[in-house]
């Protein structure tokens, strides 16, 4: 990524913010407790620097701002957050000095506030510098989806299934069946299960087989692949759209288990490559219910806003101050395993592995997931 | 004797906890990422034994699919004989889990690269459309002339368009061959 040189301001006319499309009553829209806000487009200068400001809604317990797209060969993610006090919010150069994270992404660059207690959303407007390491000054467009819901210890997650062709792998694992299917009800079951301590539930879960190109998708490769899949869920309901395929490769082949975007990805945000998750169906086909589960619950914990509690290769760690940080890389191996870091994270549900312990959740990381525009 | 008791006590209690976990539980740890997948430092840093246990894993239906799969993948970070054998025989299995297949024919192209090529070609033939598709992606990688020349012959006779649309992709990424 570049360094910053100099910043081209836009000041986006926070009038136009108070609501473009504030929404209430949902009308079966899902937009019920969310407010919208259009803040324009910016361009970034020859460095990859552009700010946008946002002013929160009234009442709202959460900000996700989106800008993009800015496609699959460019990464973005935020130089530096300031907050209405002009404190500095995060910075991407010294981010595990400040309760904030940033993911950074590919096409479209979502930033949640708050994704932790220590850095709670206030009035006033912020500052978003962002950075994109673009070989030339690119527009893009940014919004923001305000949670203006109150917070609450007890809510729902719907679910959305869109089956890939996966019934070959797994029996009568379609639109028409899964309804019906033992070994999804029995992993819904365990989900709930696992959210429990988040004080979450699953909702309302509806299904249907993908209507478009089953081959390519059956497995995807890579980024591109995944973000274009992803596009396709065009709801801007307040539901997970959840993908299920056969597999997913990284681009040396190896298999990866789940993908949601983000963290955080776009909640309520039809249309993007950000707008939910990939999951393989690689644990139901051994009939193992509870992997299966976790690889759910742990995806949309990040689509939600939450991060490994410690990263894999021991680089960086969530923000919350209640879940442990492994510091434990005894043999040296430059990978801070399980068994390493047993008593240090490795128990909690955002471990970076599905280890078969790996399921506990924090008040912290409930308190975050409470104010995420998924939940209802 | 108070002593040896003593040292004993503190031999054992100064022992990482790690130390006490079996080799092939600590294999299916690294194999066990939501996201991640296993490098080769990792996996070499484990010590000895560590290829003989991922073809362990590979073999036990019981370690669950994604985990077999990615032990297969992983051999391709030990490039002996026994590994290749053992990958190349998974390859020609028709009656082997695909996903198995597909991570075995990565495992080759990555470990042996242009001396593979020619352990893929049943990947490349197999009536299996996606094992097909990761057998060019695979190839692909190689990236050399002689992977070129493999690939452009397949997109001539290849009858899915989706393999041949993944070709069409891959051979825009490679190097022209002078």
């Amino acid at each position: 990524m570049n360094t910053p040189s100099f910043n081209l301001s836009l000041l986006l006319g926070s009038v136009l913010a108070a609501g473009l499309a504030a929404c209430s009553g949902g009308g079966g829209t899902g937009e019920s407790g969310l407010t919208r806000e259009d803040l324009g487009q910016v361009t970034t200068d020859t460095g990859g620097n552009a700010d946008i400001q946002f002013t929160p809604a009234d009442g709202a317990v959460s900000a996700l701002v989106t800008c993009g797209p800015y496609g699959y060969d460019v990464l973005a993610t935020a130089q530096t957050i300031t907050d209405p006090n002009a404190g500095i919010a995060y910075d991407y150069n010294t981010p595990e000095g400040t309760p904030m994270r940033v993911s950074t992404t590919d096409d479209l660059l979502p930033v949640l506030i708050p994704v932790s207690p220590d850095l709670d959303i206030v009035p006033g407007q912020y500052d978003i510098q962002l950075l994109l390491d673009a070989a030339q000054p690119t527009t893009v467009t940014c919004s923001a989806l305000y949670r203006t819901e109150a917070a609450s210890a007890s809510q729902t997650v719907d679910i959305h299934f869109v089956f890939v062709g996966v019934d070959g792998d797994v029996p009568d694992l379609n639109g028409t069946a899964a309804v019906d299917h033992q070994l999804l009800n029995d992993t819904l079951t365990r989900v709930g299960e696992l959210w429990s301590g988040l004080g979450l539930s699953v909702g309302t879960v509806t299904y249907e087989d993908f209507s478009g190109d089953v081959s390519t998708y059956n497995s995807v490769d890579g980024d591109q692949e995944f973000g274009d899949l992803l596009r396709t869920n065009t709801s801007t309901d307040r539901t997970m759209t959840i993908f299920m395929v056969s597999a997913i490769t990284s681009s040396d082949g190896a298999s990866i288990l789940g993908m949601a975007a983000g963290p955080p990805g776009a909640p309520a945000t039809g249309g993007t490559s950000k707008s939910g998750a990939v999951v393989t169906v690689s644990s139901l086909v051994d009939g193992d219910t509870d992997t299966e589960a976790r690889i759910i619950a742990h995806e949309v914990g990040h689509f939600m806003g939450l991060f490994h509690t410690t990263e894999k290769d021991g680089s960086s760690h969530d923000p919350l101050s209640d879940t442990p940080e492994c510091t434990n890389d005894s043999d040296g191996n430059g990978t801070y395993s399980t068994e390493e870091c047993s008593g240090q994270g490795a128990e909690n549900l955002m471990w970076w592995a599905a280890s078969t312990n790996a399921a506990t959740t924090s008040e912290n990381q409930a308190w975050v997931v409470q104010r995420s525009a998924l939940p209802q | 004797m108070l002593f040896a008791s003593t040292l004993a006590v503190w031999l054992a209690t100064a022992r990482p906890a790690h130390a006490e976990t079996p080799l092939r539980e600590r294999v299916l740890n690294l194999l066990s990422g939501y996201e991640d997948t296993p490098s080769a430092d990792a996996l070499h840093g484990l010590g000895d034994g560590v290829d003989l246990a991922l073809m362990d894993i590979a073999k036990d239906p019981a370690a669950g699919r994604s985990r077999r799969s990615n032990a297969v993948w992983s051999l391709g970070f030990f490039p002996t004989d026994a590994s290749r054998a053992f990958l190349l025989s998974t390859v020609t299995d028709a009656a082997a889990d695909s996903q198995l297949r597909r991570s075995a024919t990565w495992a080759l192209c990555n470990g042996w690269g242009d001396a593979a090529l020619a352990d893929v070609k049943p990947a490349l033939e197999s009536s299996d459309e996606q094992l097909r598709n990761q057998a060019v992606r695979a190839v692909a990688k190689v990236g050399s002339p002689a992977a070129r020349a493999i690939l452009q012959e397949r997109l001539a006779s290849d009858g899915s368009a989706m393999v041949r649309a993944t070709i069409t992709t891959s051979l825009s990424g490679m190097p022209e061959v002078k």
